[in-house]
């Protein structure tokens, strides 16, 4: 399948800041970690602004955006419904302690945002799970888009703490890495399940086209952020976070690269070792 | 035909014995639709010959288009209810509303939808409805030289669809029924040179 690099580019933007804004509010609520929900909420709503910026770069008709939102039993309708009232939510998160004070109500701003952004990621998960295309017509599709999304979003809230100087509770760090392991163990279980899902689709990630991006996922989204997810574990370093943080999202395009080359659609008779052509 | 709208289920027969992959079908649908160059609404592809000649040798033409489905993956996706279907269970794209997202595309499991790179819209097969409304056959049927597609009324069991699927129950064979897409678009097996096909479907 044809890559989709808007669609890379969003889909990346919107793991890494929904993210970080739901393991942030995860954190502060299982670790009591004391981290400014503003500050988080603008670096999510950045990402999510470029996220959408890109996404509507993917669109043949752009100007016809708004249409959108007329099919409630489509993913994608979906997510466009829940993105104006997420956007909100983070401005409100942002705007609180900045320009008005909520109180006590803080707490059910932040939850209010943590749920639309998680139910933005659900729908994006949904959005890929199709049965034309076997290597996504699979539950780990929505898994991995959480799972990438806690990956990211755990290693943002580690940069959050050592560059803001806040105390990092070793429980919090493990829990990124043990995130981060779960992540990368699922992402093999999809490329195992990939090399034969059926109707005729079977695909080895070592072969090409697929070597040089599984390799460089390998790399930069496995090898490279669990080193450096340790590393914070021994001392405390922003640019090791900083640097973890930018490898991760590189290695979560890196596997949606992969994800997209290996959407190869069913073929029309699978019970046949060839397919049909048009060589008359 | 059946003019009778309020209950008319359009569906298409093609017997796959017949075709010989002349492609006529394929230009006669170019030329009634004003199909953009480069694009193809349907397509008469071929699956072999393999096998060992002289007795073990496999070949059919296959027939590609829009299935006209009861319950289509593309209408489901479509975020801006571009795609839609008639109440005659035509599947059509309105071009004044799609955005390009390329969904419907990635969902239909029958290869039949594409984006035309002039209006940025995708299309495909319309089942030739301005033709069916005059109570006339689409242009591929009409045009096709062995007379193996069939269309009309699914619904009226006497419509001639209705009779040559009776005729065939044996032989009747939808594209990956198994989606739960429900095409209306049934194909007649071939007698020969599908053993592959018809063993795997346990016929």
């Amino acid at each position: 399948m044809q890559i989709h690099w808007p669609l890379i580019i969003s889909t990346v933007c919107q793991r890494v800041g929904l993210g970080a804004f739901i393991f942030a509010y995860v954190a502060s609520a299982l670790f009591g970690l004391e981290l400014p929900m503003n500050v988080v909420a603008i670096f999510t709503l950045a990402l999510l602004a470029i996220g959408g910026v890109a996404s509507i770069f993917h669109l043949k008709r752009p100007q016809r955006f708004f249409n959108a939102f007329s099919n409630m039993g489509s993913h994608l309708t979906q997510e466009a419904l829940i993105t104006p009232f997420l956007g909100i939510a983070l401005l409100v998160c942002v705007l609180n302690g900045l320009i008005f004070e909520v109180g006590s109500a803080t707490i059910i701003v932040d939850t209010v945002t943590a749920v639309l952004a998680l139910a933005f990621l659900v729908c994006t998960g949904l959005a890929y799970q199709m049965g034309s295309r076997p290597a996504w017509n699979t539950p780990f599709v929505l898994a991995l888009f959480l799972l990438t999304a806690l990956e990211a979003g755990g290693i943002a809230v580690l940069v959050f703490c050592f560059v803001l100087n806040i105390t990092a509770p070793l429980l919090l760090i493990a829990s990124v890495l043990v995130c981060t392991a779960i992540c990368i163990t699922t992402q093999i279980a999809y490329v195992i399940r990939m090399r034969g899902v059926g109707y005729g689709v079977a695909i080895n990630a070592f072969d090409n086209p697929y070597r040089f991006t599984f390799v460089f996922w390998i790399i930069s989204g496995a090898a490279l952020p669990l080193i450096g997810i340790a590393l914070c574990l021994v001392f405390v370093s922003s640019l090791v976070a900083i640097c973890s943080l930018l490898f991760a999202a590189l290695g979560i395009a890196a596997w949606t690269v992969l994800f997209f080359k290996g959407a190869l659609k069913v073929k029309m008779f699978p019970m046949y070792s060839v397919d049909l052509n048009l060589d008359m | 035909m059946s003019t009778n709208t309020t209950t008319v289920h359009y569906g298409m027969v093609i017997d796959l014995d017949k075709c010989t992959g002349c492609q006529a079908c394929s230009v006669a649908c170019k030329m009634e639709n004003n199909v953009e160059l480069g694009l193809f609404w349907l397509r008469v592809k071929r699956m072999g010959p393999i096998g060992k000649y002289p007795d073990d040798v496999e070949m059919f033409y296959f027939p590609n288009q829009c299935m006209h489905c009861a319950e289509p993956s593309c209408i489901k996706v479509c975020p801006t209810k571009a795609t839609y279907k008639t109440e005659e269970g035509v599947v059509l794209v309105d071009a004044n509303r799609c955005f390009g997202c390329e969904y419907c595309i990635w969902a239909c499991p029958y290869e039949a939808r594409s984006v035309n790179p002039k209006t940025k819209t995708v299309e495909k097969c319309i089942l030739c409805v301005h033709k069916l409304e005059k109570n006339e056959k689409p242009a591929c049927a009409y045009t096709c030289t062995t007379g193996c597609r069939i269309i009309g009324d699914l619904n009226d069991p006497k419509s001639e669809i209705s009779q040559v699927l009776k005729n065939n129950e044996d032989r009747h064979f939808t594209i990956h029924s198994e989606f739960g897409n429900e095409p209306s678009l049934v194909y007649l097996l071939p007698r020969k040179g599908a053993e592959t096909l018809c063993k795997s479907i346990g016929r």
